[in-house]
């Protein structure tokens, strides 16, 4: 391949050469049909990426030669077979990387991107605009374009253009933004014709600025071009200023928040350093015509001396209180430094008013009111009241004017007065006296009499600034101990450091020197009005405004003794004044004082910053309109925080303790009206700090606060009382027996350790065994029965006013009773039953504590989450002042399983029926010491106890019931537990329902699991299984609904539909174990079954019988051969065991089980009755189905089994000996375990040992709500 | 207490049942007189009885069904006069009457199994038999022989039997063929309010349901329709008086 050829330079050894190009198309849908077509639009510039090595001694210089034509984007020639294929003749080189190998001399690395040279498409022929109109002659044109160097596309938003000068017709022309910018020119039509100069800012970093003079001819166009430049660096410095009275530095309350806007910037531009420079007009020097003008530079450096005392006063409050203070003082006659510069009553006027204790006229006149009001002040801060601000109420009253905005803008916003060997901390202010007017007349425009504040991002100033004239003045106000900038020359000029602003035209500016640019460049029309609330206007009211730059709106006094003198003008009848909008001026902080008595403020501020006739207000575009009201005669007392009562005009509040903000008493004004907010003397309650228009009076004083408030101007008074009391409903949130006064967490109910929220017992026990469960009676049935009542104890400290009333109330009174004492002669207050409300007034609670009884008359159900809320109302008639809640849980009902300690159990006794039974069942009872009840066959002929109830147990603290949970079972047992068990601190409860009752709603069909852990989750009380039921007869609903609702046993369900009878307990228990885990489960295996009858056939003892003896079909006494060749019974079982093992599956998951090692697998088998087809039962008496005594001695633990009538061997019964020899090595003994023959009793009918008994087991003591729940 | 109530209630209604032979006795010492005067007379007591086996439920209808099947063979040719103009359920009843008189074992063997049944659940932990057993059983040994039978009490007892034999029946109903069965279903489910049985009714019939089924829901459904249409009407007319 020949080499390509790029400009002159043959490019060899080329390694890589890769091109892109391809062709536009743009996809055009096509209205109202399918598809698109596409448009070429010509081909992209192809690209060419080119790496390799260079050789050779020319290399170098054509190497040079290529980066030139790179630098200036000019084409190259480029030459190489690829252009056959893509046409190309010229390139322009987008990217050139080469480097010189090294220890190889002439040898380069090079890689170059190219792209094909398009020369630009000839502007195509446009007709030339319309010739414009004659613009009339006395109107122009000013277009100022701004470009920025080497950013074309430069974000042209964030310039600001304005222009300023001289207009034709003499007058001067105040800065004016231009706003109509088309890209980067702006241009402004009817334009006055004159000189002026263009400024175009960038105030974002970095920074720009630029400016050009421009003439604008009449009728015709002036153009400038201002170029701004980022990589020549210019000294902006953003300006902020201050500006003050004739001869004053004193800062006045409107100037304030200036100083505020300079401490947020420095704050915010840490980059940036300030520094405060005092200037004054051209008036008033002490020798006229002499130089320095030392009366002048003396003024401008009081002026930032006193700007910088305010700035600083957070941080060196006594350096700034102190030089205020010096600065106010009246100077030595003759010390031309310290000049007439005195502070007086006009000073402490604008402070007392801004302080809120003087709403009369600025006027410097110290007439009563103002006298009233330095007096207001000195009582206020405990000085010496005498109505006269001297040396002792000076301080104080600079303090509280400064303290005001606390400004502490820190040392390292300021430049350092250091240099070489000389370092002096930082430089705090300079004055430029004179030097650098605004206005260049002798006249004493206040615009002249400022201090500027300017921030520039520079380390030091760019000159050396002579030693300022105030320097050593007395500390701490002086600058440092030592200068270090500058000589000390008074001739030197101040200045140095910025651009003049009135820089004559031959002025070159020095290196370095600052172009100040205002910190908001935008130029606003002015305009306003002056209204009372109502509209009303101020009509040919007389004011003077300020502007921002300082300049009054209406010009001032030029000469004369009262030279300095703002004009006074007059709104218009109209209440409004309007300066046009070719008087523009600068977006700031503007000032209006009001020469009409009058109280006044800036329309959107609130009514209580009306403090007199001075008005200050940031205007960024909008109108100053100043709203005034009238010196108020009257006013009210609103009180926050508390509830008026005794109607609008009792005076009469009350509070409660409980709340955390202090009740707050407020003086207000009618509308329209107004005072100076120290104008209000207050009695009683305490200050708030920083509203003198408040008092508050804290929750913490119980009792009652009599505030009494007196508007001194009139003597007009006004009083509230306000009643603070403590009242609070309290429970045993923290569950540990004990009420706590306003414990946390009472208003919410939370499962787990350390969580909060109050339990209560369901009453359903019958203490004094009236046969009425003690929660359905209206009174407590004895003393026993206080102990299950629940404490409720109301506190309430300070007394209530007359008319207000404690009400307590229950959010459902069917679900809970309160009793209005814990004693056995307590009445229901709030409760279910005729006569009784949801609601209870509290009476006789007068400063005291008095405890009322709950108790809970429901479990939690389907329609009842088990949470009530209490609720304690203070009111007056139906109206709620204020409230307490607390939440209470009714304690669940809950069940143990048979690793609960044997209490008592139970059997039906049928005699003539179960006689043998009952005898073995009581016998075992004896032995282990645990009573026997037996129930009288005679009145409940239904043998199956187990079904009819659960005995569960309800736990609070301090306190445990066993108690009954009936079961949905209409059988002759039904009303066995209720007439038989219900007792004393014996429960019962029963779960209502419409449906009719099936097999699966015996309680043989509930049973729970020992404690387990599943999944990580701990289940302290274990987990309660049930079978779920047929499609035509499932597990109750309600009753359902009721196990799911107590939340701690989480209930799950198995599949026992197979069963005829259904019961979970026909196929599984839980036992204790003395070896290993707490317990195991025993498992109903018919594979085990059919092991061992295998094992005994193939052994040759297929003859032996089973149930031997018996002759009811199909229990009948059948050999192990004819079991075992029986298909339909074979086919059963397997079918048998694969239900068997889902449900293992089911319970291994549920419970979190090893199926290895937890599970027993007791040999079973089952049969189908005739009458009920396809449904099973055990054929083999179900061993599984066992009753567990459970002792605290696992020794003395007894296993009552079903005996099996197994195939006897050697006078054996194999089927016992396989069991016993599984439980054995949990360590049960064999004295321990009971095969008890229930076969012709109740193996026949379809039901076992468990069935036939109950028990009642001792509860958990485990804290059940420290369980957590999901 | 419930207990308590539910024995009070077995009482009251046992005492019912003797004052209710009481005067059935009466009444028949009454009827036979007369018709042993006038057989006329006689034919107007099966009329009577016959219509209030069609109109009646519950125990009423057992009483009207016991009289017509003590007439023997002197109802029968009245009964089959009816079986010609008949609506598909009177028909139903009819033929139910007519059989129970000319003694169907089937039905016999039936009834006797509901009450052993009974009898062998209570002596169970079940307490009451599985509706799925008797379903089972019902169909295992009867087919779908006993469905007229088993449907008309179902529909004039279903709400006064417990709830295991009507559920039993119509799970047994949901086995069968819908020719004999659907009718029955749909008859049920139009008139019974229990929320459970109709769910289980609805099992059954979208078990046995085909074409056929459809078109009798589609019918029964627009008579309905109509029926709703003028009761809407009604009360839409009421509330502008």
């Amino acid at each position: 391949m020949p080499r390509p050829i790029l400009d002159d330079l043959e490019l060899e050894l080329v390694q890589d050469l890769s091109t892109a190009g391809d062709e536009v198309l743009t996809q055009h849908a096509v209205p109202a049909l399918e598809g698109d077509f596409f448009q070429r639009l010509g081909r992209r510039a192809t690209g060419i990426s080119l790496q390799g090595v260079l050789t050779g001694t020319e290399v170098r210089a054509g190497l040079e030669k290529l980066r030139e034509k790179f630098r200036a984007a000019a084409p190259v020639s480029f030459v190489a077979d690829i252009t056959t294929a893509t046409r190309l003749e010229k390139v322009l080189i987008e990217e050139l990387h080469v480097r010189e190998l090294a220890g190889k001399p002439e040898r380069f690395e090079y890689a170059f991107k190219l792209r094909e040279f398009l020369a630009p498409p000839e502007p195509e022929e446009e007709e030339p605009p319309p010739i414009p109109p004659e613009p009339l002659p006395e109107t122009a044109t000013l277009a100022v374009e701004v470009i920025v160097d080497g950013e074309p596309n430069f974000d042209f938003s964030t310039v600001t253009v304005t222009v300023e000068g001289t207009q034709s017709d003499g007058a001067t022309l105040p800065s004016r933004t231009l706003s109509d910018r088309r890209n980067n020119v702006w241009t402004e039509v009817d334009f006055p014709p004159g000189n002026y100069t263009a400024k175009a800012v960038v105030t974002e970093p970095p920074a720009m600025a630029g400016s050009e003079p421009v003439v604008v001819p009449a009728g015709g166009t002036g153009q400038a071009t201002i170029t701004l430049r980022r990589d020549r660096p210019v000294n902006i410095a953003t300006m902020f200023m201050v500006h003050f009275r004739f001869d004053k530095a004193f800062i006045e309350p409107c100037m304030r928040e200036v100083l505020r806007e300079v401490a947020d910037y420095a704050k915010n531009h840490p980059d940036e350093k300030l520094l405060i420079v005092g200037h004054t007009d051209e008036v008033g020097d002490d020798l006229p015509g002499a130089r320095p003008p030392l009366y002048n530079q003396s003024l401008s450096e009081r002026r930032a001396r006193s700007a910088y005392a305010y700035l600083t006063f957070g941080r060196d409050r006594g350096a700034a209180i102190a030089e205020w203070d010096q600065l106010r003082r009246n100077r030595t006659t003759g010390v031309k430094r310290t000049i007439s510069d005195t502070w007086s009553a006009r000073e402490y006027q604008y402070m007392l008013q801004d302080l809120g204790y003087y709403s009369g006229n600025v006027n410097g006149v110290h007439d009563n009111t103002t006298d009233q009001a330095v007096r207001a002040f000195q009582t206020n801060h405990g000085l010496n009241v005498d109505g006269n601000v001297g040396d002792q109420t000076w301080p104080v009253l600079i303090e509280a004017y400064m303290a005001q905005d606390n400004l502490d803008v820190e040392e390292a916003a300021f430049f350092k007065n250091a240099k070489e060997e000389c370092d002096s901390g930082i430089l705090k202010w300079l004055g430029c006296g004179e030097e650098d007017p605004v206005r260049n007349t002798q006249d004493a425009w206040r615009p002249n009499r400022r201090t500027e504040f300017l921030f520039v991002q520079v380390d030091r100033i760019p000159c050396e600034a002579p030693k300022p004239d105030t320097f050593d003045l007395p500390t701490p106000g002086g600058v440092n101990s030592s200068w270090c900038l500058g000589p000390d020359n008074p001739d030197r000029p101040r200045c140095c450091f910025v651009i003049p602003n009135l820089a004559p035209e031959e002025f070159e500016p020095e290196e370095g020197q600052w172009q100040r640019v205002p910190i908001d460049p935008r130029t606003i029309p002015v305009r306003g009005s002056i209204k009372f609330e109502d509209g009303t206007p101020l009509a040919n009211a007389k004011y003077f405004l300020i502007a921002p730059d300082g300049e009054f709106m209406d010009g001032e006094h030029p000469t004369g003794a009262d030279r300095g003198k703002p004009n006074i003008v007059k709104t218009d009848a109209n209440g409004e004044f309007d300066y046009g909008s070719d008087r523009l001026k600068p977006a700031g902080v503007y000032t209006m004082e009001i020469q009409e008595p009058v109280i006044a403020r800036f329309k959107s501020e609130p009514a209580e910053k009306a403090k007199g006739n001075v008005v200050c207000a940031r205007l960024e575009g909008g109108d100053f309109d100043v709203v005034l009201c009238n010196a108020a005669t009257t006013f009210d007392l609103q009180v926050s925080g508390a509830s008026q009562i005794g109607g609008v005009a009792s005076g009469v509040f009350i509070a409660i303790r409980s709340l955390s903000d202090d009740v707050i008493v407020t003086a207000a004004f009618s509308p329209g009206t107004c005072s100076s907010a120290r104008s209000i003397v207050w009695l009683g309650g305490e200050e708030v700090p920083g509203n003198p228009l408040q008092r508050k009076v804290k929750r913490a004083n119980i009792g009652v606060t009599h505030v009494t408030a007196t508007l001194n101007t009139t003597g007009f008074i006004k009083s509230v009382d306000v009643f603070v009391v403590r009242v609070t409903l309290d429970v045993d949130a923290d569950r540990d027996g004990v009420v706590e006064e306003d414990g946390a967490g009472k208003n919410t109910w939370e499962f787990g350790v350390g969580k909060k929220g109050a339990v209560i017992l369901c009453n359903n026990d019958d203490d004094n065994s009236n046969a009425q469960i003690d929660s359905e009676s209206f009174g407590v049935d004895d003393a026993g029965d206080v102990g299950d009542l629940v404490p409720l104890v109301i506190r309430q400290s300070g007394a209530l006013p007359p008319g207000v009333q404690l009400l307590l109330s229950v959010s459902d009174r069917t679900k809970i009773r309160i009793f209005n004492q814990r004693s056995a002669t307590a009445t229901a207050i709030i409760g279910p039953g005729p006569g009784f409300s949801a609601q209870s007034a509290i009476t006789n609670n007068v400063l005291a504590e008095i405890e009322l009884g709950m108790e809970a008359t429901q479990y939690a159900n389907a329609a009842f989450d088990g949470l009530i809320r209490l609720t304690l109302t203070l009111q007056e008639g139906g109206a709620e002042l204020a409230k307490d809640e607390a939440v209470v849980r009714v304690a669940p009902w809950l069940m143990p399983s048979h690793l609960n300690v044997t209490e008592e159990l139970y059997v039906v006794d049928i005699s003539g029926f179960n006689d043998a039974f009952v005898a073995a069942i009581e016998a075992i009872a004896t032995a282990t010491g645990v009573p026997l009840r037996k129930a009288s066959g005679f009145i409940y002929n239904d043998q199956w106890i187990q079904d009819s109830m659960e005995v569960g147990f309800s736990l609070i603290p301090g306190k445990q019931n066993p108690v009954i949970l009936n079961a949905i079972r209409f059988r002759e047992l039904e009303p066995f537990a209720q007439d038989e068990l219900l007792g004393p601190d014996y429960g019962y409860v029963e779960v209502a329902t419409a449906a009719p009752f099936s097999t699966f709603d015996s309680h043989g069909n509930v049973e729970v699991s020992p404690p387990v852990t599943v999944g990580g989750t701990e289940f302290k009380f274990g987990r309660i299984y049930y079978g779920k039921g047929r499609t035509s007869t499932p597990f109750n609903a309600d009753m359902k609904a009721f196990l799911e609702r107590q939340l701690i046993q989480k209930p799950f369900e198995l599949d026992t539909d197979w069963l005829g009878v259904g019961h979970v307990d026909e196929i599984i228990s839980f036992i204790p174990a003395n070896v290993g885990k707490s317990f195991r489960m025993l498992f109903a295996s018919v594979d085990e079954a059919i092991r061992i009858l295998t094992d005994l056939r193939s052994s040759g003892h297929g003859d032996l019988t089973l149930f031997t003896g018996k002759i009811d079909a199909p229990f009948h006494e059948r050999t192990i051969n004819s079991i075992l060749s029986d298909p339909v019974l074979m086919a059963d079982n397997t079918a048998c065991q694969a239900r068997l093992n889902a449900v293992e599956t089911m319970l291994v998951a549920e419970l979190g089980l090893d199926p290895i090692t937890d599970i027993i697998k007791i040999p079973s088998l089952f049969v189908v009755e005739s009458l009920i087809p396809r449904l099973f039962a055990a054929l083999i008496p179900g061993m599984v189905n066992t009753l567990v005594i459970t002792r605290p001695s696992f020794a003395n633990t007894k296993l009552v089994i079903p005996k099996p009538f197994g195939p006897v061997l050697g006078g054996v019964d194999q089927l016992e000996q396989d069991v016993l020899d599984r439980l054995t090595p949990l360590g049960y003994t064999t004295s321990q375990i009971h095969f008890v023959d229930d076969f012709d009793t109740y193996h026949i009918n379809l039901g076992e040992v468990h069935c036939g008994t109950n028990s009642k087991r001792a509860p958990y003591t485990t804290p059940w709500w420290e369980q957590e729940v999901a | 207490m419930n207990y308590r109530n539910h024995l009070w209630k077995r009482f009251a209604k046992t005492a019912l049942q003797i004052l209710k032979l009481i005067l059935l006795a009466v009444g028949l010492f009454s009827w036979q007189t007369v018709l042993g005067e006038d057989t006329i007379q006689g034919k107007k007591m099966i009329k009577y009885f016959y219509q209030i086996l069609l109109d009646s439920s519950g125990e009423p209808y057992l009483d009207a069904e016991q009289q017509l099947i003590s007439q023997g063979d002197a109802a029968i040719p009245f009964l089959r006069a009816q079986l010609q103009h008949a609506s598909p359920l009177s028909k139903l009843i009819t033929e139910v009457v007519l059989e129970r008189i000319q003694g169907n074992d089937s039905f016999k063997e039936s009834v006797t199994y509901f009450d052993q049944v009974e009898r062998r659940a209570a002596q169970t932990p079940m307490g009451v038999p599985p509706p799925e057993a008797v379903a089972d059983y019902l169909h295992l040994h009867f087919g779908d022989k006993v469905s007229p039978l088993l449907g008309v009490y179902l529909l004039k007892l279903g709400h006064i039997w417990p709830a295991w034999k009507t559920l039993g029946v119509i799970l047994y109903l949901g086995k069968l063929n819908s020719s004999s069965s659907a009718e029955v279903l749909i008859q049920f489910l139009a008139l019974n309010t229990n929320a459970h049985y109709r769910k289980i009714a609805v099992e059954a019939l979208v078990a046995v349901g085909d074409a056929a089924v459809l078109n009798k829901l589609e019918v029964e459904l627009k008579e309905m329709a109509a029926k709703q249409d003028g009761l809407q009407q009604a009360l839409n007319r009421i509330k502008k008086k």
